[in-house]
C-alpha cells in the first residue's frame, strides 16, 4: 500500500520482464555459466519508474560486460545502502550523502556527467500558485516535503540551511514528511499536498523534459550551490576485476551510439572518474547536521 | 380531426400509440430505477471503498508515513472509475480529528479541522470512545453531496477516520449508464413492434373498411350483384363486424327483393293500364266494326251482280275480320267457365306442340307431374301453356332445347318452360308482356302471345315470372288452385 501506482506498473511489467529474463537465461546462462551476476543497487537519484528504459540499460550492460547483470530497487535509499554495506550488491548508485557517511566501506567508481560536469544542485520548489515565497525561511509554519533522509539534495542541504539560520525542520515547519523519491516531492508540491519541497535538480530537469505538465505546476524558488553528482560506488563484494570491467563499460558508454542513446534517455552526458574531494561540500554539510 | 380519420388509419394509429405509450412508461420506469440506483450504488461503493482504504492506510498512519497515506487515497480518484462512483474528495484525519492527508490538500490543509474548513462537515471523531466498535456511517452534506465516514482501526482502537465526499452527478449524467442501453432497446422495440402493431391494426380495420366500401356502393350499384360480391359468413357467431356483415348481407337481399317488387309493380301497373286502354279501344272499335260487318253481310244477301263489287266486298270483309280478330286477341277474356284441368289436357298440349317441333329440329323435354284433375279451368291453362311452349320453341331455334315442367306445388299449379335460346335483354324484359313487344315470338306470329298469356294468368290471380341469363330463359307460371272449372 505504500505506493500503489508503481506497484501496478511493476505488475504490468512483470510479463515482459519474465520473457526477457527467460531469453537472457537461454542465451546468457549457457555462455557464462559459473559466473555470478553483477548486482547493481538503484536509488531514486534517477527517475526510477522508467522500467522499459532500465531494462534496455541492463541488457546493454550485460552485452558490454559479457555477464549477467541484476538491478535491485528498494523503497528507500536506506535499504539499498544497507544492502551495499552488507555486500549484498556489487555496485550501487547512491547519493553523495550516504557515500560520505560510509566512505570507509564504499569506494567511488564513477560519477555521471550532467550538463558538462559531474555536478548537480538541490532545488527548493513551491506550488506554481505560490508567487510570494522567496526562500526556505518564508515557509515557516508550512507543510514541507523531503525526498529521503539519506538524500543530500532532498534533506541534508535544506536541513543544514535551516540549522545555519538557527532552526530545525521540525521546529520551522508545522509538518514535514518524506516521499521516498524526488519525483514524488515534485508530485506532492504540484498537487498542493506540500507547500514546499526539496528536490534533486537533475531529477526536476529530467522530469521537465518528460512530463512538463507536472513540473509546470511547481516553481523553483532557490537553486543551491553545485554538489558532486550522486556517484556509482563499489561495495566490498565487487572484486577488482569486476570494478575495472564495470568502470570501463561506464566510461565508454558515451563513445558508442547505443550508449549515447541510453545516456540521452537518462539526460546525462556520460560517466567520468571522480575524486572523493568532489564530495567535500556534502561532507561539510553532513558534519554540520549529523553532529 | 382524429374523428374524421379512416379506421384504416385510426385503428393502427391507436395500437401504435399504445405501443409508444407502453415503451415510454417502461423507459421512464427503468430510468427512474437507475436514477434511484445511483444513490444506492454511491453509498454502497462508498462504504466498501471506505473499509478498504481504512485498512490500507492504517499501517502507514502508524508509521506516520504521510506520502503512503496520500498515495493510497488518491488512487481511487485517479484510476478510472465509473464517474458517478468516484469520490470527489477523500480525506484522512488522525485520532484527534485533524487532517492527516487529503486528495484536496489545498482545501483540507494538513493539520486543519475539516469542520472548520467546511461547516457542513461533522466534528471528528464522530464515534464516542466508550461506545463499542466504530462502524462506517454516512450523512448528506447537502442535497447532492454525500459524506461516507469509515473508522481507521488498529487493534480495536480508533486512530483516524477516512472521509469520502461524493457529489451526486448532474441529473442527466445519472442516466449515463442506462440511457444508451434504454435508447437502444426502446428503438429496437419500436422498430419491431410498430410495424407489427400497424399490421394488426390494419387487419382489424380491413373488414370494417370493406363493409364501408360496400355501403358506399349502395344506390349506385345493383344490390343483388353487390350481395353476391359480399362473401358469405364463415361462422354463424362471429364478432360484431361479422354480425354486421351478416345483417348487411341480409339487408342487401331484402333491398334487392324490394326493388324487384317495385319494378314488378310498376310493370304490372303499366300492363294493367295498357289492358284497360286496349279493352276500351276494343269496345269502341267493336261497335262500329259489328255495324260494318253487318252492312257487308246485308249487301251480299241482297245479291251482288257486279264481280268488281264482289271483290271489293270480299276485301272489306277480310280486312274487317282481321281487325275483329286482333281486337278480340287484345281483349283477352279468359273463359273461366270450362271443365277442370285433367292430365289429358296437358298431354294434348304436348301433342299439339310436338307437331311444330319436328319441322324446326328442336329437342323438347316434357315432364308433367299431374296425376289428377285440378280445380282450374282447362282452356285458359292450355292456352297459356301452349303459348309459352311455342314461344320457347321459337326462341330456341334449330338445334335448341326446350324443357317443360308442370307440377303441383303449395296449392298451386306450377309450370316452368325453359329454352336455351337467345338471352332476353333487360330492356326487352321490362316490356316483355306488353302487346307487340319485340321480345315476343322473336318477330314472328302476332306479337300478342305473351300479352294474352299474361292477361289470362292475371285474370286467374296467378303470377308469371321470367328469368333470363346466358344459359337459358325460363318462364314460370304459378296458378292458385281455387278456380273451379264448374264442370267435371
Amino acid at each position: 500500500m505504500r505506493n500503489m501506482i508503481p506497484v501496478l506498473r511493476r505488475r504490468i511489467a512483470i510479463v515482459p520482464l519474465l520473457m526477457l529474463l527467460s531469453v537472457c537465461l537461454l542465451f546468457g546462462a549457457g555462455v557464462h555459466a559459473g559466473e555470478r551476476p553483477v548486482r547493481v543497487g538503484l536509488t531514486p537519484v534517477i527517475l526510477e519508474d522508467q522500467v522499459r528504459f532500465l531494462e534496455q540499460w541492463r541488457r546493454y550492460l550485460e552485452q558490454e560486460l559479457g555477464r549477467e547483470v541484476q538491478f535491485l530497487r528498494r523503497n528507500s535509499y536506506g535499504e539499498i545502502i544497507e544492502l551495499a554495506l552488507r555486500g549484498q550488491v556489487d555496485f550501487a548508485w547512491v547519493c553523495g550523502f550516504p557515500y560520505v557517511r560510509h566512505q570507509d566501506t564504499l569506494d567511488l567508481l564513477a560519477a555521471p556527467v550532467f550538463n558538462g560536469a559531474p555536478r548537480y544542485q538541490s532545488y527548493l520548489i513551491v506550488p506554481a500558485t505560490d508567487e510570494d515565497t522567496r526562500g526556505l525561511m518564508d515557509l515557516e509554519g508550512g507543510i514541507f516535503a523531503f525526498s529521503d533522509p539519506n538524500s543530500n539534495s532532498g534533506w541534508l542541504y535544506p536541513e543544514a540551511l535551516l540549522r545555519r539560520n538557527g532552526t530545525r525542520s521540525d521546529q520551522h515547519f508545522d509538518r514535514t514528511f518524506y516521499t521516498w523519491g524526488h519525483r514524488r516531492v515534485i508530485e506532492a508540491v504540484a498537487h498542493g499536498l506540500a507547500e514546499g519541497g526539496a528536490v534533486d535538480g537533475y531529477v526536476w530537469e529530467t522530469l521537465a523534459r518528460v512530463e512538463p505538465e507536472l513540473t509546470d505546476r511547481t516553481r523553483i524558488v532557490n537553486r543551491s550551490d553545485a554538489f558532486g553528482f550522486p556517484p556509482v560506488v563499489a561495495t566490498p563484494a565487487a572484486d577488482a576485476e569486476m570494478r575495472r570491467a564495470v568502470l570501463e563499460v561506464l566510461l565508454t558508454m558515451q563513445h558508442s551510439e547505443r550508449g549515447r542513446e541510453l545516456l540521452g534517455t537518462l539526460n546525462l552526458d556520460g560517466f567520468s572518474e571522480v575524486e572523493p574531494d568532489l564530495y567535500e561540500s556534502i561532507r561539510q554539510l553532513s558534519r554540520e547536521v549529523v553532529q | 380531426m382524429f374523428d374524421s380519420l379512416s379506421y384504416r388509419v385510426k385503428v393502427p394509429l391507436n395500437i401504435s400509440l399504445v405501443i409508444v405509450a407502453t415503451v415510454v412508461i417502461i423507459t421512464l420506469t427503468v430510468l427512474g430505477y437507475s436514477y434511484r440506483q445511483v444513490d444506492r450504488e454511491m453509498l454502497h461503493s462508498g462504504e466498501s471503498l471506505g473499509r478498504v482504504l481504512a485498512k490500507g492506510v492504517s499501517g502507514a498512519m502508524l508509521r506516520d508515513d504521510l506520502w503512503a497515506v496520500w498515495d493510497a487515497i488518491r488512487t481511487p480518484t485517479d484510476v478510472a472509475l465509473d464517474e458517478a462512483l468516484r469520490p470527489d474528495v477523500i480525506t484522512v484525519t488522525d485520532a484527534a480529528g485533524k487532517v492527516f492527508a487529503s486528495t484536496a490538500p489545498t482545501r483540507f490543509r494538513i493539520l486543519s479541522s475539516p469542520a472548520e474548513v467546511d461547516a457542513r462537515y461533522p466534528g471528528l471523531p464522530i464515534w464516542p470512545a466508550d461506545e463499542g466498535p466504530a462502524e462506517s456511517t454516512h450523512l448528506w452534506l447537502d442535497a447532492d453531496s454525500l459524506l461516507v465516514l469509515a473508522p481507521v482501526l488498529v487493534d480495536g482502537s480508533l486512530i483516524g477516520t477516512v472521509l469520502m465526499e461524493y457529489r451526486r452527478p448532474a441529473f442527466l449524467e445519472r442516466f449515463a449508464g442506462a440511457l444508451g442501453q434504454v435508447a437502444l432497446i426502446t428503438a429496437l422495440i419500436l422498430v419491431l413492434m410498430l410495424p407489427i402493431g400497424w399490421w394488426m391494426g390494419m387487419r382489424v380495420a380491413r373488414p370494417l373498411q370493406e363493409l364501408a366500401g360496400f355501403i358506399d356502393r349502395i344506390g349506385s350499384e345493383n344490390p343483388r350483384s353487390l350481395r353476391q360480391s359480399l362473401e358469405p359468413l364463415a361462422a354463424a357467431h362471429g364478432d360484431e363486424i361479422d354480425r354486421l356483415r351478416g345483417r348487411f348481407h341480409q339487408m342487401l337481399g331484402e333491398l334487392a327483393d324490394k326493388q324487384g317488387l317495385e319494378r314488378e309493380m310498376v310493370r304490372a301497373d303499366r300492363l294493367a293500364a295498357i289492358g284497360r286502354l286496349t279493352a276500351g279501344i276494343a269496345h269502341e272499335i267493336n261497335n262500329p266494326l259489328g255495324g260494318m260487318l253487318n252492312a257487308v253481310s246485308n249487301h251480299r244477301r241482297r245479291g251482288v251482280s257486279d264481280p268488281d263489287t264482289e271483290r271489293t266486298l270480299s276485301l272489306l270483309e277480310r280486312g274487317l275480320n282481321q281487325i275483329r280478330d286482333i281486337v278480340a286477341a287484345l281483349l283477352v277474356e279468359a273463359r273461366l267457365q270450362s271443365h277442370d284441368l285433367c292430365p289429358e289436357d296437358l298431354h294434348d298440349v304436348e301433342t299439339l306442340v310436338g307437331s311444330d317441333i319436328r319441322s324446326r329440329g328442336v329437342v323438347i323435354d316434357w315432364s308433367v307431374e299431374v296425376r289428377r284433375s285440378l280445380p282450374l279451368p282447362s282452356t285458359p291453362v292450355r292456352q297459356v301453356l301452349m303459348n309459352l311452349a311455342l314461344n320457347a320453341v321459337q326462341a330456341a331455334g334449330a338445334g335448341g332445347r326446350v324443357r317443360v315442367r308442370v307440377g303441383v306445388e303449395a296449392a298451386a299449379l306450377l309450370a316452368r318452360v325453359c329454352n336455351d335460346g337467345r338471352h332476353i335483354s333487360p330492356d326487352q324484359m321490362d316490356r316483355l308482356f306488353e302487346p307487340f313487344s319485340p321480345g315476343d315470338d322473336g318477330g314472328e306470329g302476332t306479337g300478342l302471345g305473351l300479352w294474352v298469356s299474361y292477361q289470362i294468368v292475371q285474370q286467374m290471380e296467378g303470377r308469371i315470372d321470367v328469368r333470363s341469363n346466358a344459359e337459358e330463359t325460363c318462364f314460370t307460371v304459378r296458378l292458385p288452385l281455387r278456380f273451379g272449372g264448374g264442370k267435371a
